[in-house]
């Protein structure tokens, strides 16, 4: 490892990351759009894990982002699967198309 | 490290339920067309073995799996959890009883459908054996996933994918929270395990964000508000006997969680900083404040009993705040709680299944619709009064011994304010529930009205008498439902 680059600045972008995908979540309408964003925060903590692993020289770190990327692809295979089934319903997949119930 | 098949034996509760499930899964390849009956029938001796193997395990010792001690072991079955399973077994054995009927009537009758079920347990329990952060989230997703899939699954019904749809997204999102919170916390303390935690006195800044952040995720599982938007709608367009399987679940396994949670890292950081006091009691009378007032305005039974279930999760994080307080007895009323919950929710929506029309739709469950169903089904009528009269928290049932523990164990941790918001809440609850009654029993029948078919079946019949049963026993005999969350409290170290 040369000059290490400090563990902070791992941080500091990752919860750079994080806002980015949160306020996506908030703002963007299309609902692949919205998970993509989803996925974004998920990868932001992805990033902490594996940038604390190192710091803290603790392999369980590396495991655990395993484990998240094996849960996200989970996870895409059942929102995929309702947003097809949404599409076939509606022809869209734009959330504020989702008002049939309200109150 | 080898793992021998002896050291297993504390998993077998679940185990036993993965193996049924993925043979139900199996299954499916060659069943046809035919009845998924069989199916339900396979699930339900599945968890009531499950919940019976739980149950006999009580009073043993500790078992700590793939780990020698608290803090490395990421797997703790201790009473606590043997409890918690139990009874999230038994949430989804009464939910897959309700099930068979309902499918059939609404058309989409699959043998993956009590999977999916079983699954979802599977998850609940790990959530309550986990002794790190991270199993904790393996068990989280494992019930939320199989869970977005259930609501989903009349496919043809556009309510049903609106309804997974918007789970699923708010659902993912409180993940995004929950995850990074817990790797927050991993980068603060260079450990996920709760034992680990608990030894970190004083706050950073980086540990506090990570438990901010995770309380948030938690705050979106069980609906609290304001973190509750989805609720209604899910609940509304869900399946019904998933709606009531999610309702009390969910909230089931989130809130036994959190306990474990408090009574490890977060317990002892509260009390040393007093940053979660305030906000969780905040939290607590939004959440019975909110949900009251909006179940109150509803015309729909089903998002009636969603905003309720909302408020139901605010009284449970009055017992929350109490427990993070350090008093000793909030824990079990937490779970007598919860099982007494379970019982009259899912019951509420075992009537409801039971008057569901095959054409389905939000017309059937609007409060006129089930004038006079109390005189020409007196045992449906019967069986729902004693839900309501259980859920408004009145004697002689399990829900007025809940609120009661709950409320009491908030004033010995001298929150008595807490206790005063849960009973004007419970006061204001009363009113909407006691409407369901008179829809029942004293509105004029609309003539010549569309009557509810009350879809009869053996499986649903029995759920709802079960429901009742407890939801009578408790309210009549709590002395042994008390004695055993108190062991499993016992076992966490109080």
């Amino acid at each position: 490892m040369s000059p290490a680059i400090p563990v902070e600045n791992y941080l500091y972008l990752a919860i750079v990351l994080f806002s980015i995908g949160a306020a996506g979540v908030l703002i963007r309408r299309n609902a692949i759009v919205v998970f993509m964003c989803i996925e974004l925060m998920l990868n932001a903590a992805n990033l902490v894990l594996i940038s604390f692993a190192r710091h803290h020289a603790d392999p369980a770190g590396h495991i655990y982002v395993l484990l998240v990327m094996a849960v996200a692809a989970a996870e895409v295979a059942v929102g995929l699967a309702i947003m097809i089934a949404m599409f076939r319903e509606r022809k869209s997949i734009h959330v504020d198309d989702l008002r049939d119930m309200h109150g | 490290m080898s793992i021998s098949l002896p050291a297993l034996e504390p998993l077998l509760p679940g185990l036993l339920l993965v193996g049924v499930a993925i043979l139900l899964l199996m299954y499916e390849v060659f069943a046809g067309q035919a009845d998924r009956t069989y199916a339900a029938h396979l699930a339900v001796v599945g968890l009531g073995l499950s919940m019976f193997l739980s149950l006999k395990a009580v009073g043993t010792p500790r078992a700590l799996l793939f780990g020698t001690d608290l803090a490395n072991a990421p797997l703790i079955v201790d009473d606590f959890a043997r409890v918690a399973s139990a009874l999230v077994a038994a949430a989804g054995l009464v939910a897959a009883l309700l099930s068979p009927s309902y499918a059939k009537n609404a058309g989409h009758d699959h043998g993956e459908y009590y999977g999916l079920i079983l699954f979802a347990v599977v998850g609940m329990m790990i959530m309550s054996m986990a002794g790190d952060l991270m199993t904790f989230f393996l068990g989280l997703e494992t019930m939320s996933i199989a869970v977005y899939a259930l609501t989903g699954l009349r496919a043809h019904d556009p309510r049903s994918t609106e309804a997974a749809l918007k789970y699923f997204l708010m659902g993912a999102f409180a993940t995004g929270f929950l995850l990074f919170g817990i790797a927050l916390v991993y980068g603060a303390t260079a450990s996920v395990s709760l034992a680990t935690l608990a030894t970190f006195k004083a706050g950073s800044p980086l540990l506090t964000l990570g438990i901010a952040l995770i309380l948030i995720g938690f705050a979106f599982k069980v609906a609290a508000v304001p973190f509750h938007m989805w609720a209604p709608d899910v609940y509304e367009g869900a399946p019904t006997p998933v709606t009531g399987f999610m309702a009390v679940g969910v909230k089931a396994a989130a809130f036994i969680a959190l306990l474990r949670l408090v009574h490890s890292g977060l317990g002892v950081s509260a009390q040393t900083d007093s940053t979660w006091i305030p906000i969780l009691s905040a939290l607590a009378v939004l959440t019975i404040l909110v949900g009251n007032v909006l179940a109150l305005v509803q015309q729909n039974v089903k998002r009636m009993l969603a905003y309720s279930s909302v408020s139901h999760a605010g009284y449970l994080l009055i017992g929350v705040v109490a427990a993070a307080r350090g008093e000793a007895s909030a824990g079990s009323a937490i779970i007598f709680y919860l099982t007494s919950y379970t019982f009259m929710t899912l019951g509420a929506f075992g009537v409801l299944t039971f008057l569901e029309r095959k054409e389905g739709g939000p017309e059937s469950e609007r409060y006129g619709a089930f004038a006079g169903i109390g005189f020409r089904h007196p045992a449906l009528g019967m069986a729902m009064s004693l839900f309501m009269v259980a859920l408004a928290g009145m004697p002689p049932t399990g829900g007025f011994f809940g609120k009661l523990y709950l409320f009491t164990a908030a004033i010995r941790a001298e929150e008595t304010w807490l206790a005063l918001v849960g009973i004007a809440g419970s006061l204001i609850s009363v009113y909407y529930y006691l409407r369901v009654i008179v829809a029942f029993y004293m509105r004029e029948v609309p003539e010549p009205g569309p009557t509810p078919t009350a879809t009869r079946s053996a499986q649903l019949t029995l759920g709802v008498a079960l429901a009742a049963f407890f939801v009578l026993q408790l309210g009549l005999f709590p002395a042994p439902l008390l004695a055993l969350t108190k062991s499993a409290m016992l076992s966490l170290g109080l």
